[in-house]
């Protein structure tokens, strides 16, 4: 079965992986709050018979907690340090694998790239979240933001008009 | 006597997801080695024996499915069991990367339990810690 590209889409995947992976539980929100200091974005591309890109992005003071939480281990531990960056590609890794299956079926003919990721400053951040064919945007128990969106670059974008 | 294994993945967060998982699985593990894609795993199998290997698909250099193909050809490597661990979660690919020889699959995120199952399904459950 697929589905539209829609926010919905997209805010399911995101909180589901949040909460098995990463024990974040985030509810979505239409009045996101700004980010304060520099954004992690994860940027993942998949291809095949359908094309596109996702992007996950995160305050860069989160990351760490994102990573201490999908070792199990208290923020700061030793092996945490480092992983940052490591821990938010990989959840965008794990948010493609169900998206994709979401939008193109079960035998999604599509292959999942390596997750790129870089910290930017948070209007770089906006102004590429406003070019996305669809976006969600989700805040955390403790009012952190979490942004997810998507692009299908070629091959038929689900829920798009003929 | 103990497991070992080898975690061929590129992420080092992932690295230690599965090492700990593992842990957490109750399996009775000895030495675990890791290697950062598919070539590096190919030399530490070509240098140590390993029980069973856990392996990503999309890793630089060499991914999972090149090392499942390269173990196959190798006759002292190609009965040791790989266990793709993927984010990837389309049926078509599951059944490409078994029918080229990987035994399992497991979906990232994942728990200890599937661990633990399928080690004991790929080695038996003898030396599985009570």
């Amino acid at each position: 079965m697929t589905n539209d590209l829609s926010s919905d889409l997209l805010a399911q995947a995101l909180g589901r992986t949040m909460e098995d992976a990463a024990f974040v539980f985030a509810e979505a929100t239409s009045e996101p709050p700004p980010f304060e200091g520099d954004v992690i974005e994860a940027r993942l591309a998949y291809a095949g018979a359908h094309a596109g890109e996702l992007l996950l992005a995160t305050p860069a003071s989160f990351a760490a907690t994102l990573a201490a939480n999908l070792l199990g281990e208290e923020e700061g531990g030793a092996s945490v340090t480092g992983d940052d960056l490591d821990a938010v590609g990989e959840l965008l890794n794990m948010i493609a694998g169900k998206v994709v299956v979401d939008l193109f079926g079960p035998d999604a003919p599509c292959k999942l790239g390596l997750p790129r990721v870089q910290r930017v400053r948070a209007e770089q951040h906006e102004r590429a979240l406003a070019t996305a064919q669809a976006a969600t945007t989700m805040v955390e128990e403790e009012g952190r933001r979490i942004d997810l969106s998507a692009s299908v670059t070629s091959g038929k974008v689900p829920g798009a008009a003929p | 006597m103990s497991y070992t294994i080898l975690i061929a993945d590129d992420s080092a967060i992932v690295r230690a997801m599965v090492k700990k998982a593992v842990a957490m699985a109750g399996l009775d593990v000895g030495q675990v080695h890791e290697a950062g894609n598919g070539k590096e795993a190919l030399a530490v199998l070509r240098r140590i024996w390993i029980d069973i290997v856990f392996a990503d698909i999309n890793m630089p250099e060499m991914t999972g499915t090149e090392l499942v193909r390269h173990m196959k050809a190798d006759p002292t490597l190609a009965s040791t069991p790989v266990v793709i661990v993927s984010s990837e979660q389309s049926q078509a690919r599951i059944d490409e990367l078994k029918a080229s020889g990987a035994r399992a699959y497991l979906t990232k995120p994942f728990r200890p339990e599937q661990f633990r199952e399928v080690v004991e399904n790929l080695l038996g459950a003898k030396r599985v810690k009570s």
